[in-house]
């Protein structure tokens, strides 16, 4: 009988997941670009290239970017990391907890902090078109332009 | 009666305030076995042995009328 209140106790403990929080604290004064992302979601891949190569411009000038893996599938998230390898940080968040305390209205979600913190600004979604005026962005942050 | 009437009242609105899947809920949906026609080659052929068996096609979906006039 204990045995079994024991288990089924332990299986209900199972279930609750530790809540993830973004902590930003270890960035201070460098510019934060957090990015919403799934394997699932096609314009999300298509985003990486491009993380990338901002990641290898700009992370000497203060940018360090965060890539949120929202709400994916473990292997699935796994096997795209795999093919494409980048060099900036990934953070798991299996329920969406990021998501949810950043009010992400869809995927990819981005999200932009200044070098004291403050959220700047955010972007839902990811087109080339967009690319160049977001890289614009980030650049006048980095520069101290508002 | 009337505040038993006013909480069911109240449970029933705000069991519609959080309808629909969050953004980075939607990876089973975004599944190919998740799309309406998921196998379109599949469609093309079963459509294929209808219209040849039947002398008429469509009534699949709205765009179709089934109406045999091609």
């Amino acid at each position: 009988m204990m045995r079994t209140l024991l288990l089924f106790v332990s299986l209900l403990c199972s279930g609750i997941v530790q809540a993830v929080e973004l902590d930003l604290t270890p960035y201070k004064g460098k510019v934060v670009y957090v990015d919403l992302w799934a394997s699932w979601c096609i314009p999300c891949r298509a985003s990486f290239p491009w993380m990338e190569q901002l990641h290898q411009d700009l992370e000497k000038a203060g940018l360090v970017i965060l890539a949120v893996n929202t709400g994916d599938d473990p292997v699935d998230a796994a096997r795209f990391l795999e093919s494409t390898k980048p060099s900036f940080k990934i953070i798991t968040d299996r329920e969406g907890d990021i998501a949810k305390s950043l009010s992400a209205k869809g995927m990819p979600f981005s999200v932009l902090f200044d070098r004291n913190g403050k959220r700047v600004g955010s972007h839902t979604g990811f087109r080339m078109k967009d690319a160049p005026g977001m890289r614009k962005s980030i650049e006048s942050l980095l520069a101290g332009d508002k | 009666m009337k505040v038993l009437a006013l909480v069911v009242l109240g449970l029933s609105i705000s069991g519609c305030a959080n309808l629909g899947v969050s953004p980075w809920e939607r990876g089973t949906l975004a599944k190919t076995e998740m799309e309406l026609d998921s196998y379109p080659m599949q469609s093309a052929f079963d459509e294929h042995v209808y219209f040849s068996k039947e002398a008429s096609s469509g009534g699949r979906g709205f765009s179709g009328g089934g109406c045999g006039c091609n």
